[in-house]
């Protein structure tokens, strides 16, 4: 608890100081063209934000030590779409999540319908503070890369021939023996993209969007993640805030060490960090 | 953490939520002196239940060999390390529960199993093996060490570990029945479950990505039936129904009589706070210092009354109506030397005498030209 407590007194501290100095703006720079920017090449030109991050110590359960302590935020916006390049140090791609294993992901909130002072908690939104969080998934994009986890993957030595009464009844019949999957989970369902795009209003609240428009691209290079994230400017719909060229709003951001097991509130974060869209 | 009272240890303890027990709460009573581990239970389970891609590791119900079987590898004995040597010694718990030893930053004392620690169901249980063989060891009856089988489900606890460590709230316990289950459209997968049931009775699906567990067979249970692991049990070792709390004890309930009245069965690991609701009739040739680890005060008094069976004719009523009814027995009557059981309406559902008749039937079978010889 002693521990708990100097790390919580950090945390304020940090906070302060961050209050004392205003944390830079992350710049979001104004390139040509328009649809979905998702290659690193177009961050050539945007000026990069570190920003430190902090152990997520408000809600059980935590970890007092995440393993990725800063991350590197580069954002341009064209035409009609968003892209934020996120990277950071990260000696092991955790590529799928299994029974003892753990993805390695990343996620930017913004908040919806809010500025200023009454901005919702940065940390998940608060109960009529709601934000928008779209959350990058190295087992998501490995799905879209090598396609969806296989049995024969999962148990090498497994007998090839073994019976699934899904395969041999009709679907709705069927549904009801593939659990999450067949109960409609979207965490289960097959991915198009490996970015989930979510609301929350408060810890424990999240929850996937409707609709499901984010994009992303990641790669490893042996050091670490450089993750691409892309969403269209305007709101595309409930819970979806918008991205006004030539004004402001608010980002946080989180990162998850698969090979740590993090996972869910098991993250390394940061707050409200001002944003500046460029005309 | 919220004060709730917990019976088993006999006081109040820390849970992350508000006590609300369920308008009535499945429960099941197994009688481990009878058991032999032939797994019908789990075979009924696992077809019932897990027969779908990401399922295959998973065994909602397994059938254990104590004290060296596992399922997943060292279940107990790894989370009774991290929780440490405690008094247990009085019908009040003295120690502290999982809720209690939570460290900084958990909801409850738990730890991951590996992937490998699933992977090994029941192997090398039974084997003969160690030092013993080197002394010249064989199979004999009886056998030269104890053993016993555990047979092991959900035990839809009242205040569930696996409940109180998801931090998205996916878990819940039916007000109806007091089945504790994964809302499969809400659970994202982050595992805090499997972490935090003590028992290792949550289970992670790698190939939808969400957590499972054992849901009671609460379809059966809605229609008066009891669940399929009971039914399928060809030893009559299963009963399950519903219990009542300490003050609201009927004693025409099979459940609450071997339970409160009679004390003969007893829950899975008491200590660990999570008051289970699977209780066991406890091994009677088990050394008394496992059991009261195992079992938790009291099991000595259970051991007791068992090896008097015989001459306890209300107790035999009680155990004989283990597994003689599809239909969940909520009331139970003796009759000289039946055992009656009724459904919730009444209805007569198990006629069992205490004693087969004997028939002596001569040696040559005329009527078939044919003798019967004694196979047994």
């Amino acid at each position: 608890m002693r521990s708990l407590l100097a790390l919580l007194a950090l945390l304020c501290a940090a906070g302060a100081a961050l209050a004392q100095e205003g944390p830079a703006p992350v710049a979001v720079a104004s390139v040509a063209g328009r649809g979905p920017i998702d290659a690193e090449s177009a961050f050539a030109g945007a000026p990069p934000a570190t920003i430190t991050l902090l152990p997520q110590l408000i809600t059980t359960p935590f970890t007092m030590t995440p393993s990725v302590a800063s991350v590197t935020v580069r954002a341009v916006h064209n035409a009609d779409h968003a892209g934020f390049l996120l990277e950071w140090a990260d000696a092991t791609a955790n590529l799928r999540t299994g029974i003892d294993r753990f993805g390695d992901m990343a996620a930017i909130a913004f908040p919806v319908g809010a500025t200023g002072a009454a901005l919702p908690a940065p940390f998940m939104g608060n109960p009529g503070g709601r934000v928008q969080i779209l959350q990058w998934r190295a087992d998501w994009q490995t799905d879209l890369e090598r396609g969806p986890l296989t049995i024969a993957e999962l148990y090498p030595n497994a007998y090839p021939g073994d019976f699934y009464p899904e395969d041999h009844l009709p679907p709705a019949e069927g549904a009801k023996f593939r659990g999450a999957l067949g109960a409609g989970n979207p965490m289960s369902e097959r991915h198009t993209s490996s970015v989930q795009d979510l609301m929350a209003e408060g810890f424990g609240s999240l929850t996937p969007r409707e609709k499901q428009s984010a994009r992303g691209r990641a790669r490893h290079d042996g050091a670490g993640w450089h993750v691409v994230i892309t969403r269209v400017l305007a709101s595309d719909g409930d819970s979806s805030a918008a991205l006004v060229p030539g004004a402001g709003t608010s980002l946080a951001v989180a990162v998850w060490d698969g090979e740590k097991g993090e996972v869910g509130a098991r993250k390394a974060w940061a707050g409200w960090l001002p944003v500046e869209i460029a005309k | 953490m919220a004060r709730v009272y917990n019976w088993q240890i006999g006081r109040e303890m820390e849970y992350p939520y508000e006590g609300a027990r369920p308008r009535r709460q499945f429960a099941a009573i197994f009688d481990t002196n009878k058991c032999i581990a032939c797994q019908s239970c789990t075979l009924a389970c696992k077809g019932a239940w897990t027969s779908s891609r990401g399922q295959e590791y998973m065994f909602w119900n397994n059938v254990e060999t104590k004290p060296y079987g596992y399922f997943p590898l060292g279940w107990d004995v790894r989370i009774l390390e991290q929780l440490g040597v405690r008094e247990a010694d009085g019908p009040v718990y003295q120690g502290k529960t999982l809720f209690e030893s939570a460290p900084a930053g958990e909801r409850v004392l738990g730890y991951l199993p590996d992937e490998a620690d699933w992977a090994h169901v029941n192997v090398g249980e039974d084997d003969s093996a160690g030092a013993a063989i080197e002394r010249g060891a064989y199979f004999q009856m009886p056998h030269v060490q104890w053993m016993f089988y555990l047979a092991r489900i959900c035990n839809h606890c009242t205040y569930p570990a696996c409940l109180a460590s998801c931090p998205r709230q996916s878990i819940y316990k039916r007000p109806e029945d007091g089945v504790v289950l994964i809302d499969q459209t809400r659970c994202r997968g982050y595992r805090e479950c499997v972490k935090g049931c003590p028992y290792k009775k949550t289970y992670y699906n790698p190939v939808t990505r969400v957590s499972e567990k054992c849901i009671g067979c609460y379809p059966r249970i809605e229609v008066g039936l009891q669940s399929t692991c009971m039914n399928a049990c060809i030893g009559k070792i299963r009963l399950q129904g519903f219990i009542s709390t300490p003050d609201q004890v009927r004693e025409d309930n099979p459940i609450d009589f071997l339970v409160h009245v009679r004390k003969l069965a007893k829950p899975l690991y008491p200590q660990f706070g999570l008051e289970p609701n699977v209780y066991y009739v406890p091994p009677i040739h088990v050394p008394p210092a496992f059991l009261r680890q195992m079992f938790g005060y009291g099991v000595e008094d259970a051991v007791a009354a068992y090896r008097k069976l015989p001459d306890d004719k209300d107790l035999l009523a009680a155990l004989a109506v283990f597994g003689n009814s599809p239909f969940i027995v909520h009331r139970f009557r003796r009759e000289g030397d039946l055992a009656l059981g009724f459904d919730e309406k009444g209805t007569e559902i198990v006629r069992v005498p205490f004693y087969e008749p004997t028939i002596l039937r001569a040696f040559e079978d005329g009527a078939h030209g044919a003798f019967r010889h004694n196979t047994t």
